[in-house]
């Protein structure tokens, strides 16, 4: 199968209509794949999805109420509790804004690429029709 | 395997490429005139409002299909050879079908002049050097030999040497040539770089052409890779869209997951930040910045110590591991980490108690240990900590250590090799926080590759360009001349300084002698290929040296000798320059000769260090002579040699130095270089090391008086010093020539005398006064001061007792003033 594989694509290569429908059909195709899964990756990296949504319910900038004194206090712990609480909902309210953000980005990036996966099949059509319809101004 | 360009896959794009590239410029151009029209159509009512419409579809259609079709030419027709990759043998292939579209062009050119489908190799190399002039020009420019010119002497050359029957065998071996480069470099291709290299290493008539050139075979292979490794770089960062260019990106949301460090980011700076915008090609050194890695990525003693010579890359190696955890290529535990330079002046220039300071400390490491992703670097780390014994500028030991055994707290120090030795290794609960990690020098083949890195950088600047021998130069004269700094440093501060001082004197090509001229006139030695002069006054040394030297007609030719062979390379590289012992009497001229050889090497008999080594007869003597740690002494030839590289170091009176001198010279004279006590080399390299001893001078005086041969005096007076213990034979053995000094005889205290009244009349004249004096003067003042014991010594004395306090009482009572002649007669003293 392989040696069939390699003598169809040796031949393609040799005939310029045969390695056109190659690049056009395969080759860019596959590029346009890597390059949209590598904005996907991105989107995720550059908003810090994953980091974000594994701290989500931590505190703000890990500000967290420690006890002072030793033995027990109901009215430190009570302190304590109100802000940690407080904390941990600034944090989360603020991360998950990045993570919607990111998201919405993922999604732009979902939709932009099959966008233009689907433009580059019929582009040579589009712009031969396009030139059609400009011919008419003559 | 053979060769034949029309049977490849490359051969339709290359008539493709030739016979339509005007008919696509024209089109391209056609466009751009359309789109012109368009814009200016629109501003007016020229069309209709359908017409504008369908003139817009025209214009974008046509300009889709051009882009279109030319990414088609550009990403799949000139890659339409056959890849290279996972390929062994080539039994029975078509070389040509291995060739990129760059490399077949020339190919396709040169076989259509062929004769019964034989190509010229000449013919080729032209088409290549035609058909990639960007390319080519770069490659014979770095190797120092001007494009323009050669391109030129072509015709000419080809007129002289008819095509023969090697031109066309040249063909293939060149072409099966390429073929293994590209093999063994990985190419994918048999790209041009390919082809040229073999053309330069195989063809007879380019690789003869380029040596009467002065090329270097080596230099071609470097500036091909070189150019190689730039165009691969320069295409890897290009690819934006590519996953490991985007994720470069740092994220915006990272800082959200970990704490506020406001004083922190007051008092220090973010390299992870700074990274980002470097340029940055890390050289060698990837095992410390592994080892970096693994370490702070563990729980427990994850604090580094960063330990060489400054300028030897310590602060790159660090710059490395932050582009490794930027670039997600270290251990997970490292993802997210902020390195932080902290600037410990800002941090503790406001404190003025040390309750200030301790509290300003806190609070920074307070900070960084909450933050949970801060890794803390401290420069100069030896000054902020103390042994107990040493104070440093300010100590922060107490202070740091329960920090250093939290996990979360993560510290890299960063010190010299006698910081480290003095102040941190000896503090052993300081030291047991740390992880050492050693920096070495980079070897001068890393150097040389750290200098194509930075090169461009500084060709842009000063709009230059630096050959390649010009570079290797930079490397093998700053190993040399500046022994102080450390690999790379040294070598870009030197490429740096002769970029500046060639822009200012608007030199456009920095060739290796203008390194070489540049070095001299720095370190004022002479460097590089010899002069005119220099040579005649090398040839002619021991007429330099008789000029000041009377008699000694054996050492003065033994010194010229070995003087000779180390300037013209033949004497072995890693040595000091010159290495003698000169034994005989006292004043015989040892010490003279010595000051004649630093004024003709080194151009004044100033540029001499001179140590008397009755000074360093105690045990003891090794402390003082290359320091002591425990003292923290800097050693007398430590401190002396460092700061006078360039000089003659003169030993005087050798014996009588302590046994543990000797044996530390035995390196010295041996290897060019030796250890002080603080770990840093004292290097000798470019040093005239002279040692003079009067060991086995009473024996000497009694051979003369036998009357014994003068081959056989000289082993004889060596075996005296090795029999009655004074040198060991080993010790003698490493002097590049024992030289033994002859007893003056009369007729040499003669002119001795001659002399010396010449030099009085020179020093009189400075002062304003003439001076005359008769033959009579000269032999009577030798005949008063002729004494076999104490020779030369003996004369100089009665010439400043009769003549010079004369003339000087004289020129105080106001006998003679400025103008005045001195006249010295024979019966003015007795």
């Amino acid at each position: 199968m392989q040696k069939v594989v390699g003598a169809v694509v040796s031949v393609a290569r040799r005939n310029v209509v045969l390695s056109y429908v190659y690049w056009h059909f395969m080759e860019v195709p596959v590029g346009i794949l890597k390059g949209w899964e590598a904005f996907l990756a991105f989107g995720l990296h550059y908003f810090s999805v994953r980091l974000l949504t594994k701290t989500l319910f931590s505190p703000f900038r890990r500000y967290l109420s420690v006890k002072k004194v030793p033995g027990f206090d109901a009215w430190e712990l009570f302190q304590s509790l109100i802000f940690n609480g407080f904390s941990r909902c600034i944090g989360f309210v603020i991360r998950l804004c990045i993570v919607v953000v990111g998201l919405i980005f993922e999604l732009v990036i979902l939709f932009a690429g099959a966008l233009m996966f689907f433009i580059w099949f019929i582009l040579p059509i589009l712009a031969v029709i396009m030139v059609m319809k400009g011919l008419t101004i003559f | 395997m053979f060769i034949d360009i029309k049977k490849t896959a490359q051969y339709p794009a290359v008539r493709l490429y030739l016979s339509n590239r005007i008919l696509f410029s024209g089109i391209a151009l056609l466009l751009i005139l359309a789109s012109a029209v368009s814009v200016a159509l629109f501003a007016t009512n020229v069309l209709s409002a359908t017409d504008k419409k369908n003139f817009l579809y025209l214009c974008f259609g046509l300009d889709i299909l051009v882009v279109y079709f030319y990414v088609f030419f550009r990403t799949r027709l000139r890659n339409a050879g056959k890849v290279l990759w996972g390929k062994d043998s080539f039994e029975g292939e078509n070389i040509a079908d291995y060739l990129s579209f760059d490399a077949a062009l020339p190919f396709y050119f040169a076989e259509k002049l062929a004769a019964n489908n034989k190509v010229d190799s000449r013919t080729f190399f032209a088409y290549c050097i035609q058909t990639n002039p960007f390319y080519s020009t770069y490659v014979l420019e770095r190797l120092g030999i001007d494009f323009a010119t050669t391109k030129k002497n072509f015709s000419p050359f080809f007129k002289q040497h008819p095509t023969t029957d090697a031109c066309f065998e040249d063909t293939e071996r060149i072409m099966k040539a390429a073929l293994e480069r590209a093999s063994v470099h990985g190419h994918k291709y048999i790209e041009i770089s390919d082809v040229m290299y073999s053309f330069i290493m195989k063809s007879t008539f380019i690789k003869e052409s380029l040596i009467r050139l002065g090329v270097r075979t080596e230099d071609v292979d470097a500036v091909i890779t070189w150019k190689e490794l730039e165009h691969l770089h320069k295409q890897q960062r290009g690819e934006f869209w590519k996953k490991e260019n985007l994720l470069r990106k740092p994220g915006v949301g990272v800082s959200l997951a970990f704490g506020f460090t406001p004083r922190l980011d007051q008092h220090s700076q973010n390299l992870t930040e700074r990274v980002k915008y470097m340029k940055l090609n890390i050289v060698g050194h990837r095992q410390e910045i592994n080892e970096m890695g693994r370490v702070l990525a563990r729980m427990g003693k994850n604090n580094i110590l960063l330990v060489g010579e400054p300028g030897g890359g310590r602060k790159t190696l660090l710059y490395g591991l932050i582009r490794d955890i930027t670039e997600g290529r270290s251990e997970p535990e490292l993802q997210y980490k902020r390195v932080v330079l902290l600037n410990m002046g800002s941090l503790l220039s406001g404190a003025r108690t040390s309750g200030d300071i301790t509290q300003q400390i806190q609070t920074v490491f307070m900070e960084a240990q909450y933050a949970g992703n801060v890794i803390i670097v401290i420069d100069n780390f030896h000054h902020y900590v103390s042994s107990g014994a040493q104070e440093a500028t300010a100590n922060i030991t107490p202070i740091i250590m329960p920090y250093l055994k939290s996990p979360n707290f993560q510290l890299i120090g960063i010190c010299d090799n006698t910081g480290y030795r003095r102040y941190v290794e000896p503090n052993k609960d300081l030291f047991s926080q740390f992880e050492e990690v050693k920096v070495a020098e980079t070897t001068p083949e890393e150097t040389f590759l750290i200098l194509q890195n930075v090169l461009p950088m500084y060709e842009r600047m000063y709009h230059m360009v630096v050959t390649i021998g010009a570079l290797r130069e930079v490397i093998s004269l700053s190993e040399l001349y500046m022994p102080n700094v450390a690999f790379p440093e040294k070598a870009i501060n030197l490429l740096s300084e002769i970029c500046v001082f060639a822009s200012d004197s608007h030199i456009r090509h920095i060739l290796p002698m203008m390194v070489a001229d540049y070095i001299a006139k720095k370190v004022q030695a002479p460097v590089g290929e010899m002069k005119e002069a220099e040579r005649d006054r090398l040839v002619h040394l021991e007429t330099f040296l008789h000029q000041r030297v009377i008699g000694q007609e054996e050492a003065i030719s033994v010194i010229s000798d070995a003087m000779r062979r180390a300037r013209t390379g033949v004497g072995r590289k890693k040595k000091p320059i010159g290495t003698f012992l000169f034994l005989g009497p006292t004043g015989v001229g040892k010490t003279e000769t010595a000051k004649a050889l630093a004024e003709s090497y080194f151009g004044s008999e100033d540029r001499i260090v001179r140590f008397d080594m009755s000074e360093y007869s105690e045990a003891t003597a090794l402390d003082i002579l290359i320091g002591s740690e425990a003292g923290n002494n800097p050693g007398h030839l430590a401190t002396r040699v460092k700061e006078n590289p360039f000089s003659v170091v003169l030993f005087d009176e050798i014996e009588k130095a302590h046994r543990t001198v000797h044996d530390l010279f035995l390196q010295v004279l041996d290897e060019g270089y030796c250890t002080d006590a603080f770990g840093q080399k004292i290097s000798f390299l470019s040093s005239i090391i002279i040692a003079t001893s009067n060991a086995g001078a009473i024996q000497l005086r009694d051979m003369v008086k036998q009357n014994l041969d003068r081959t056989k005096i000289k082993s004889l007076i060596i075996d005296v010093v090795i029999k009655e213990g004074i040198f060991r034979p080993e010790f003698l053995n490493r002097f590049d020539a024992t030289v033994v000094f002859d007893i003056l005889t009369k007729e040499n205290i003669v002119k001795i005398t001659d002399l010396m009244f010449k030099r009085l009349a020179k020093r009189l004249e400075d002062k304003g006064y003439f001076f005359s004096y008769t033959k009579e003067v000269v032999e009577k003042l030798s005949d008063i001061g002729f004494d076999p014991v104490f020779g030369g010594r003996a004369i100089a004395r009665a010439m400043q007792e009769k003549i010079e306090g004369k003339i000087a009482l004289d020129i105080l009572s106001g006998k003679y003033k400025p103008g005045d002649t001195v006249e010295i007669r024979a019966q003015d003293f007795a």
